[in-house]
C-alpha cells in the first residue's frame, strides 16, 4: 500500500495495489494519475446522482479465493451502462467483477488469441476460439467511459472510446474482448474469460447499505 | 450487508411533465422508461434527464392488482414492485396477462407473471439453452418441451423499467415447460433473451404482496405442478413392496413343512384294476404346487400306473390332471449286485386350484404279476392367493394416479399447439 497526499486538495491518497496507476480522490473527485512517485491531476470525475450499485470500494467477495474491489469504470452505451469493479486478490492477481442489471459476472484477463476478429468483422454469432473454448459472439457495443472511482490499472478518463464485444459458452462461460479506440486491428486488444454468477454465490461483504433495504 | 460507508438515497423522485406528480424512481440508476402512476404518461431518462415520450390521453382505466412500491418477501428474499406491464398474444386481446417488475438493488430484477389467478416468478439468465430436438431444449440438466409460440404485445405499462418500452412494443416468444419450471425466449430482433421462471401457489403472493382483489385460479397452467404429486415415489415404493412380498412367500415357502398325506396300500391282481382311490387331499390356495409319488413294488416286472386327480365334490367327474407312466424294477447278481428302473415315480402338478380331491390310479401290471401300490401326497402349504391379493391391491393406487395423472396432462396441453396428446389421435 503506498499514501500519496492529494495534489489538488491535500487529502490522503493511498494505492492498495502496485498495478494501478489511475485514482479517484474520494474528497475532491480530481483524477489522478501515478507517475514515478509523484500523483498528477488530469481533471475532476462528477458524483454520479442516482447509483443503485450494491457495490463500494473496500467490498469483499469470493470465487477461487477472496477479492476485494478497489475501483469502478462506468461503461455506457447507446441504450445503457453496466458497472466494471477492479478487483485484486490476496496474490495481487487481478479481475473484472462485471454488474448489469442485476446480473454478475467476473472475469480474468486472457492472453490475447492468434486468431482474433477485428472489431469491425466482428458479428453475432461468430464463432471465436480463445484458448480451449469456441465462444460465440452474443453482442457488441459501441461503449465510452462515462465514471470513474477508486483504484484502477489503466487511465480511466471520462470520453474514452472502443468497442466491446461479448461472448458465451455453455451454460455459464462468458469472455468479452475490448477493443480501443477505432478498434483496427493494430489498437490495444484486451481479452477477459469468466463466468455468470447468482449474487448469492460470491457471498458479498461489506456492501453498500441503501436505505430502506 | 451493512457498509460502513454513507447511506444511500435508494429512491428518487422528479415530478411528472404532463400532471406535475411526484413520481418515485425506486431503482435510481437503472430505471430507464418511467410511467407516471397518476397520468400514465411515458418518460425515458437519458443522462438523468426526463424526456416526456409519450402523453397519454384517456385517464388510467387499469390498476394493477399489486400496488407500485409494495414491498414483499418471495422465495426467501425481499422484492419491491417497480412495474407493471399488461401483454397479450396477438390477436387475442381479450385475454391478456399482467407481468410485475420486482426489485431488489442487490439480487437484481425478477418478473411476477399472472395469468388467470395462476402465478409464476421469472429471473433473466444470461444461460443458453441447447437445442435437444427441434421442440426441446436441455437447460440446468432438465429437458424443456415447447408449449406455446407467439408474439406478445404491450397493452399497458405503469411504473419503471429497466429497458426502453411503450405501449404497442411487441416480441416473438417461445414458451418451454417442465413443471413447475417454464423457460421463455423473447426475441425483439436486435436481442434474445431466456428466463427462468418457477410456478408459485397463490398463497405465498397473497402473502408477500397482498393482491387486491387476488384472481381465483381457473383452468391449469402450462407450468403448474401436476395434482398428482407422489406417483413416481410411489412407483419406488411399489417395487420394494413387490419384492418384499415374494420375499416373504419365498421364504415361508421354504422354512415351513409340506403336508404330506399317506394313501392306503391296494394290491393289484395281475388283471388290473381300474380307478382306485387311494387317497384325498385338499388345498387350501387357489394355486397351490402338490407332489405325488407314488410307490409299485414291482420286482423284475413292470407295471402301467395312470394316475387321475378328481374333484370329490360336484357333478363334474373329469379329471383335472391326468397322467401315465412306465415303473419297472429289475436286479441281480452278475459281477456283484445290479439293478436297473425304480419303483417309485414323482407325479407334479403346479397351481391346483383350492379345492378337496381324490387321487385315483388304474394299474396294469405285467402279465402274470400282481403288485402292490402305494400312493403319498405332498401337498404344498403356502397360500398363494393372499399373495396375489396384496400385490393387486398395492397396485391400484398407481392405475388411479395414473389415470388422473394423464386427465391432468391432457387438460395442460390443451391449449398449446404442440399438444403430444392430440398429436396421438391423428396419428
Amino acid at each position: 500500500m503506498k499514501k500519496y497526499p492529494c495534489p489538488s486538495c491535500g487529502a490522503e491518497v493511498t494505492f492498495q495495489s502496485s498495478i494501478t496507476i489511475f485514482t479517484v480522490c474520494a474528497y475532491c473527485r480530481s483524477t489522478l494519475v501515478r507517475k514515478d512517485l509523484n500523483l498528477e491531476t488530469l481533471g475532476k470525475m462528477a458524483e454520479i446522482q442516482d447509483d443503485s450499485t450494491p457495490f463500494q470500494v473496500g467490498t469483499t467477495g469470493r470465487f477461487k479465493g477472496e477479492f476485494v474491489l478497489l475501483g469502478r469504470v462506468r461503461v455506457s452505451w447507446q441504450e445503457g451502462f453496466w458497472d466494471e469493479w477492479y478487483a485484486r486478490y490476496g496474490d495481487g492477481s487481478e479481475a473484472w467483477l462485471s454488474e448489469a442489471q442485476g446480473f454478475y459476472m467476473i472475469s480474468f484477463p486472457f492472453e490475447k488469441p492468434d486468431h482474433l476478429p477485428a472489431a469491425n468483422e466482428a458479428k453475432p454469432e461468430m464463432t471465436v476460439q480463445i484458448g480451449k473454448t469456441a465462444y460465440q459472439i452474443d453482442d457488441i457495443k459501441q461503449i465510452t467511459y462515462s465514471f470513474a472511482d477508486g483504484e484502477l490499472p489503466f487511465v480511466a478518463a471520462q470520453g474514452f472510446k472502443g468497442i466491446s464485444v461479448d461472448l458465451t459458452h455453455g451454460e455459464n462461460d462468458f469472455a468479452s474482448i475490448r477493443y480501443g479506440k477505432d478498434g483496427g486491428p493494430k489498437d490495444e486488444v484486451e481479452v477477459y474469460v469468466g463466468q455468470y454468477l447468482d449474487f448469492q454465490e460470491f457471498h458479498f461483504q461489506n456492501l453498500r447499505q441503501m436505505d430502506g433495504w | 450487508m451493512a457498509g460502513d460507508s454513507k447511506n444511500t438515497p435508494a429512491v428518487s423522485n422528479f415530478d411528472c411533465q404532463q400532471c406535475g406528480a411526484p413520481v418515485a424512481i425506486r431503482a435510481s440508476g437503472f430505471t430507464v422508461t418511467v410511467v407516471c402512476p397518476s397520468c400514465g404518461s411515458l418518460s425515458e431518462i437519458d443522462n438523468g434527464n426526463f424526456i416526456l415520450v409519450q402523453r397519454s390521453v384517456e385517464l388510467l382505466k387499469i390498476k394493477p392488482r399489486i400496488v407500485l412500491g409494495t414491498k414483499g418477501k418471495m422465495r426467501g428474499c425481499v422484492y419491491q414492485v417497480i412495474g407493471f406491464m399488461r401483454r397479450y398474444e396477438r390477436e387475442y386481446a381479450d385475454q391478456p396477462w399482467d407481468e410485475y417488475l420486482l426489485y431488489n438493488p442487490y439480487q437484481g430484477y425478477r418478473w411476477l407473471m399472472e395469468y388467470k389467478g395462476h402465478w409464476t416468478l421469472f429471473k433473466a439468465t444470461k444461460s443458453v439453452p441447447q437445442k435437444v430436438t427441434d421442440r426441446s431444449v436441455s437447460f440446468i440438466g432438465s429437458t424443456f418441451q415447447d408449449y406455446h409460440q407467439g408474439n406478445a404485445v404491450v397493452q399497458f405499462v405503469l411504473g419503471e423499467f429497466y429497458w426502453r418500452v411503450r405501449a404497442a412494443d411487441s416480441v416473438r416468444t417461445r414458451d418451454l415447460i417442465k413443471p413447475p419450471f417454464m423457460l421463455s425466449q423473447e426475441i425483439d430482433g436486435r436481442e434474445v433473451n431466456w428466463s427462468l421462471g418457477e410456478y408459485v401457489e397463490p398463497a405465498e403472493v397473497l402473502d408477500a404482496f397482498h393482491p387486491d382483489p387476488m384472481p381465483e385460479k381457473e383452468g391449469i397452467a402450462p407450468n403448474q405442478p401436476s395434482v398428482v404429486k407422489g406417483l413416481r415415489q410411489y412407483c419406488t415404493v411399489w417395487l420394494a413392496a413387490i419384492v418384499v412380498i415374494f420375499s416373504v412367500q419365498i421364504f415361508g415357502t421354504s422354512i415351513k413343512p409340506l403336508k404330506i398325506i399317506e394313501g392306503k396300500r391296494v394290491t393289484v391282481p395281475e388283471t388290473g384294476l381300474s380307478d382306485i382311490e387311494v387317497a384325498q387331499f385338499s388345498t387350501a390356495s387357489s394355486s397351490t404346487h402338490v407332489e405325488i409319488n407314488v410307490t409299485a413294488f414291482v420286482d423284475q416286472s413292470w407295471a402301467t400306473v395312470g394316475l387321475s386327480i378328481l374333484p370329490v365334490e360336484g357333478t363334474n367327474q373329469t379329471p383335472a390332471h391326468r397322467f401315465e407312466k412306465d415303473i419297472s424294477f429289475y436286479s441281480g447278481y452278475d459281477d456283484g449286485y445290479w439293478s436297473e428302473g425304480s419303483k417309485s415315480e414323482d407325479f407334479l402338478i403346479n397351481a391346483l386350484p383350492r379345492g378337496n380331491y381324490r387321487v385315483l390310479l388304474t394299474v396294469t401290471p405285467e402279465k402274470g404279476h400282481s403288485v402292490d401300490i402305494l400312493a403319498k401326497v405332498k401337498v404344498s402349504p403356502t397360500v398363494w392367493s393372499n399373495c396375489w391379493l396384496a400385490i393387486f391391491l398395492i397396485t391400484l393406487p398407481i392405475v388411479w394416479l395414473s389415470f388422473r395423472s394423464r386427465v391432468f396432462e391432457t387438460k395442460r396441453w390443451s391449449d398449446s399447439e404442440f399438444n403430444p396428446f392430440a398429436k396421438r389421435e391423428e396419428q
